[in-house]
């Protein structure tokens, strides 16, 4: 009886371990996947979301994360020139870091000065937001996305 | 007591066939989602060349390489991104949207894309082409009404 008790607890441990390592890959708060933008925060001097900025209508603009690769693009009615970025990135425990390869002809200008983007990473299963900050640290305005797949 | 034994050793048994049941049944989906994704189109992949086609053969080939020109695609899912500089060109390109595949066909139906390319989706919605996928690389070949190949433009994976 007592070796069948170890066993059955031998199973029971395998099983649970087996469920916990398999269930990892599921990617628990992964950036992995497809992300359009929802609205923006303006965040004043202490910290706090002072405003929150709507699209324009039809304006859309999407990120697509995979593997440490970024793309992104930005499509406004009426606006004769999208925007767009491709690069690589990382993520830390509160900060995305992106480091853009080319861009569109604006960018590519700003990437003269500037190629690594950091962002302060509120991440959530359906949720991210990327807060730029200022010299200080201080948050300045936030991108606010939705997944989409 | 032999009896008793013995059914112990059969309970024993049971239970070691159990535990192989069960292993095997976990390990398995894991297994079964690698090989499918062993020749998937999911990924970051980037343009290296153009064939020109006479209907059936490649009479012409264009290299990406060396004109500075970048374009790269990336699928996940069912979504797809695509960007291509050229410099010292203003024309912008992308477009973004979702697809599907067949063992031989790549259809990409596109929700919004660069100036160039929202005037093309005015006449096209749904860009269909011949796929030819391996592993590390791809080609999506543009047919013509009759189905014959006009031009491909042909990727390697870089992710």
């Amino acid at each position: 009886m007592k070796k069948l008790l170890t066993s059955l607890f031998l199973v029971v441990v395998l099983v649970s371990f087996t469920m916990l390592t398999s269930a990892k890959p599921n990617s628990y708060h992964s950036i992995e996947g497809t992300w359009e933008l929802e609205s923006f925060y303006n965040y004043d001097e202490e910290q706090n979301i002072s405003d929150t900025v709507a699209k324009a209508p039809g304006y859309r603009q999407v990120k697509m994360y995979y593997n440490g690769k970024i793309m992104w693009s930005r499509y406004v009615p009426d606006e004769p020139n999208g925007r767009f970025g491709y690069g690589s990135y990382k993520i830390t425990d509160n900060q995305l870091i992106e480091t853009i390869e080319y861009g569109d002809t604006e960018m590519m200008k700003a990437m003269d000065t500037m190629r690594v983007f950091t962002f302060d990473l509120v991440l959530t299963d359906d949720n991210y937001s990327q807060i730029s900050f200022d010299e200080e640290g201080n948050y300045t305005f936030s991108e606010n996305y939705k997944r989409i797949d | 007591m032999i009896k008793k034994l013995h059914f112990l050793l059969m309970k024993k048994i049971l239970v070691i066939v159990l535990l192989l049941l069960v292993t095997v049944a976990a390990t398995t989906p894991e297994q079964k989602r690698q090989s499918e994704t062993a020749k998937s189109i999911n990924g970051t992949w980037e343009l290296v060349s153009h064939y020109i086609y006479d209907g059936v053969n490649i009479t012409d080939t264009i290299i990406e390489k060396g004109t500075g020109a970048r374009q790269i695609k990336m699928y996940n899912n069912d979504k797809v991104m695509w960007t291509r500089i050229v410099p010292s060109v203003s024309a912008e390109w992308f477009g973004y949207g979702s697809y599907r595949t067949t063992e031989s066909k790549l259809f990409e139906t596109l929700e919004y894309g660069s100036s160039t390319m929202m005037e093309m989706m005015d006449s096209i919605e749904v860009f269909e082409f011949e796929l030819i996928l391996k592993e590390n690389s791809f080609s999506q070949i543009t047919l013509d009404a009759e189905g014959y190949r006009v031009h491909s433009e042909n990727y390697v994976r870089i992710d």
